[in-house]
């Protein structure tokens, strides 16, 4: 059993109902191929950097899961079937799980919910309650990073104007010696 | 540093600084951070990354790139 990533955009133009019916049907897949769902992420519709299929909007949602590796090519195969997936993406979980669970200090909850996290090989009633709870952790976390980010930003905006300076003086040089 | 720039200060890999282990390829909004206007991955040597951090900001971008958080190329900057 290993843990896996996986996200993918579904075309945001089909009735709720069924994206949100494309999105379970991930979920069961796994599940029914021995797989265990650790969290489903429902990103929501957002803009696609680029247009896919015709698109400019896609529906993301990403599934991080436990499952053995018979899994993958059975999802790969149900990705590429079935057409409202445009893109898909599954990748090996490399994140620490508790990364998910920990920047949850305001919540005293926090400390019910680890035990729960280490025998995740039990029954799916406990996987059940994860999903809604982790989420508001994962905002917080990305805070952080981008607010740092925002203070150094200016910083590499000026060095590239700046670097190519040193550079210039090899040229003439080397003219002079034609 | 070198002879000339006397003044050039060392930078800090922000991801070390942060205490970041794993990049998101989900968050555009930082690693836009690391990329030039067209798209292209901001080098090392003028982002300051370590080469560890670096090396799974590319993996991310690429990842992100691929799932359309990030776009391949842009000339909107015209």
């Amino acid at each position: 059993m290993r843990l896996y990533e996986t996200t993918f955009i579904v075309n945001p133009q089909s009735d709720d109902a069924a994206i949100d019916r494309q999105v379970s049907a991930v979920s069961e897949l796994i599940k029914n191929n021995e797989g265990e769902i650790v969290k489903e992420d429902r990103i929501g519709t957002r803009r696609l950097a680029y247009s896919l299929a015709g698109l400019t909007q896609g529906f993301y949602a990403s599934v991080i899961f436990k499952a053995p590796t018979s899994v993958l090519p059975i999802l790969e195969r149900h990705y590429k079937l079935e057409e409202p997936y445009i893109r898909y993406l599954t990748i090996k979980y490399e994140r620490d799980l508790k990364e998910l669970e920990e920047p949850k200090d305001t919540a005293p909850v926090a400390e019910v919910k680890k035990p729960s996290d280490k025998p995740a090989d039990k029954p799916a009633e406990k996987t059940a309650e994860k999903p809604a709870a982790p989420e508001a952790p994962e905002t917080e976390a990305k805070k952080e990073p981008e607010a740092a980010a925002e203070e150094t930003a200016p910083k590499t905006a000026e060095t590239p104007a700046e670097k190519p300076a040193p550079e210039e003086p090899k040229t003439p040089g080397s003219e002079e010696e034609l | 540093m070198a002879d000339y720039g006397s003044k050039r200060r060392k930078k800090i890999c922000r991801f070390c600084e942060n205490k970041i282990t794993y990049i998101d390829y989900k968050d555009d909004r930082m690693m836009r951070r690391f990329v030039t206007e067209r798209g292209k991955i901001v080098p090392r040597r003028i982002s300051g990354n370590c080469a560890k951090h670096q090396r799974k900001l590319t993996e991310a971008i690429k990842r992100g790139r691929h799932m359309a958080f990030m776009a391949f190329e842009s000339e909107s900057f015209r």
